[in-house]
């Protein structure tokens, strides 16, 4: 990689975050709440269990082990890392997803989480550094167009290892072809291989591992999605409404929304060089 | 990122280092290179070929057959051998050779056979579909035409293919202030093959898994002096004052007379397209 490669890595991530992060608001997912709950439940954590599953598998995750989870959710992730884990602390902004977070918990019977309604910037600033064994942020890193200081955050507050999940373009998808459909610019920037690049160029030499699942919600949830994805652009019209409904259609049986989707798991060592103290 | 961009980007690198080769730089250099290469690769109860297995020996289904391209002086027959059904080395350079068959004989390992030619002479066809697991190590960055040797590669294949490379930023060991002083103003050349051929894979629907790894060795200062001549012998006739200064540098990094480096590795594997 030449020096050209690496400001390019910073730049792609930079132009294709800053409207990410800035439609993606705290209001936005107090909004999509609800329905991200449903697809998380209707899948049976999927996506998370498989998670916990590569990190312990890996050694990222140990028994025992202290974990700052940033941006947890509804507790996609958080759940299945707590039965590893020995204490989670997830950060969540977003109060509506934070109460369903807290309410999955306790209908799961898990006490070992603690959430706290902030952002990572809120948190950090009274955290200890190296107070926990693992962070970790899955399906969040858009919310950091500086990237960069979000991996140095993580290597300040992690003593072992630190975890950064995200979704990778699936060509069996079809959640690409429905945003040109409506009209409305999504992105085809592939976060997750831009992520892995710029750990790499970052010297931070992570692993990573991919794996396969399905989306699975009951088709009132996906019409929410696809109805919340389009006002983060503008105002949803009668045809867009219509276009979803058929969408959303076509991609149900029983009662049930499913999508393919493919997840990247990347992880590494805290690199103590970077952090600014 | 597409892999008509990459695969020029890796040709045109090829080229600008072989343009700048005035001395041995192809089978005779590593001919020479045997010796030294073996001591670093057996050092530390060949830890280097150790640790590649055991990140792939999930992988090795009972009975496993394994290719190793590029096999050197048997840095993962050994480690791999009794593990496997059959191992597969093919290795053009008759001291690597020689090497791979001393060391395979010290540790007992006779599961294997060598090919002696250069991986691109190599029938594929001859082999389609016969490997659980295909394997190059450091290798790489010698084809030119990288993607047509991955493909190659994946038709030997029925289980996983794996690429093993140096992950570091200088990941010849050779330091940057020594280059400068022996070479001048010539840009030092890029060795580095990670994570480009992830880049590779994954630009062409692979989705290679990648864990990385550190690995010691240790080799005699002579040993370490030899090699640094070697290699700075392919791009600048040495005068007396250059080998001096070899000297002095693997000297000084030297304690008790052996040299100990630790570098960073990455193993990446994937499943081939059907």
């Amino acid at each position: 990689m030449t020096a050209a490669d690496l400001s390019k890595w910073t730049k792609s991530w930079n132009d294709n975050m800053t409207t990410m992060s800035r439609v993606s608001d705290v209001g936005y997912w107090n909004k999509r709440a609800e329905d991200y709950d449903d697809f998380i439940k209707t899948s049976q954590f999927e996506y998370g269990r498989e998670i916990a599953r590569i990190l312990y598998r890996e050694d990222v995750l140990r028994p025992g082990a202290t974990v700052l989870e940033i941006a947890g959710g509804v507790g996609a992730v958080t759940l299945p890392l707590a039965s590893h884990a020995s204490r989670i602390t997830t950060l969540e902004p977003a109060k509506k997803m934070a109460g369903r977070l807290k309410k999955n918990a306790a209908d799961q019977g898990i006490s070992n989480i603690e959430v706290k309604i902030c952002t990572l910037s809120g948190y950090d600033k009274g955290a200890q550094p190296k107070s926990v064994d693992l962070t970790v942020i899955c399906h969040a890193s858009w919310q950091f167009p500086n990237i960069e200081k979000l991996f140095q955050l993580m290597d300040r507050i992690s003593r072992r290892s630190c975890c950064l999940c995200d979704t990778v373009p699936n060509i069996l998808s079809s959640h690409q072809a429905m945003c040109e459909k409506l009209g409305i610019d999504t992105g085809a920037f592939d976060r997750a291989l831009c992520l892995y690049n710029l750990l790499c160029e970052t010297r931070r030499c992570p692993g990573i591992s991919f794996f396969h699942y399905r989306m699975r919600r009951s088709t009132a949830s996906a019409m929410s999605m696809w109805t919340h994805l389009v006002g983060k652009y503008r105002e949803t019209t009668k045809n867009d409404v219509e276009l979803i409904g058929d969408h959303v259609s076509a991609h149900e049986a029983d009662g049930i929304y499913e999508e393919p989707a493919c997840m990247a798991v990347m992880w590494w060592n805290p690199k103590e060089a970077l952090i600014n103290e | 990122m597409n892999s008509m961009s990459l695969e020029n980007r890796w040709s045109n690198r090829f080229d600008a280092r072989e343009a700048l080769y005035t001395g041995e730089s192809g089978l005779n250099y590593w001919e020479a290179r045997a010796g030294d290469f073996s001591e670093m690769r057996v050092s530390k109860q060949y830890e280097y070929g150790k640790k590649i297995l055991a990140v792939l020996e999930p992988l090795l289904p009972a009975n496993a057959w394994v290719l190793d391209i590029g096999a050197g002086p048997g840095s993962l027959l050994v480690p791999f051998g009794p593990k496997v059904k059959q191992f597969t080395a093919i290795e053009p350079a008759v001291n690597m050779v020689a090497e791979l068959r001393r060391n395979a004989e010290k540790a007992g390992i006779e599961n294997y056979e060598v090919l002696q030619v250069p991986w691109q002479d190599v029938d594929t066809d001859r082999f389609r579909s016969r490997f659980d697991l295909v394997m190059i190590s450091i290798t790489l960055w010698m084809f030119r035409d990288i993607w047509r040797q991955i493909l190659r590669m994946e038709q030997v294949c029925k289980g996983y293919c794996c690429v093993i490379t140096g992950a570091d930023q200088d990941p010849d060991g050779h330091g940057p202030s020594l280059w400068k002083k022996i070479t001048g103003d010539i840009p030092k050349p890029s060795y580095t093959e990670f994570p480009f051929i992830f880049n590779l894979l994954y630009a062409n629907g692979r989705r290679p898994e990648v864990r990385t790894f550190s690995h010691r060795a240790e080799r005699s200062v002579e040993s370490r002096i030899r090699q640094q001549k070697l290699f700075y012998a392919k791009y600048v006739n040495l005068t007396p004052s250059h080998e001096a200064a070899i000297e002095d540098f693997v000297e000084k990094t030297a304690t008790n007379g052996m040299v100990q480096e630790t570098y960073t590795s990455a193993v990446v594997w994937w499943k081939p397209a059907l």
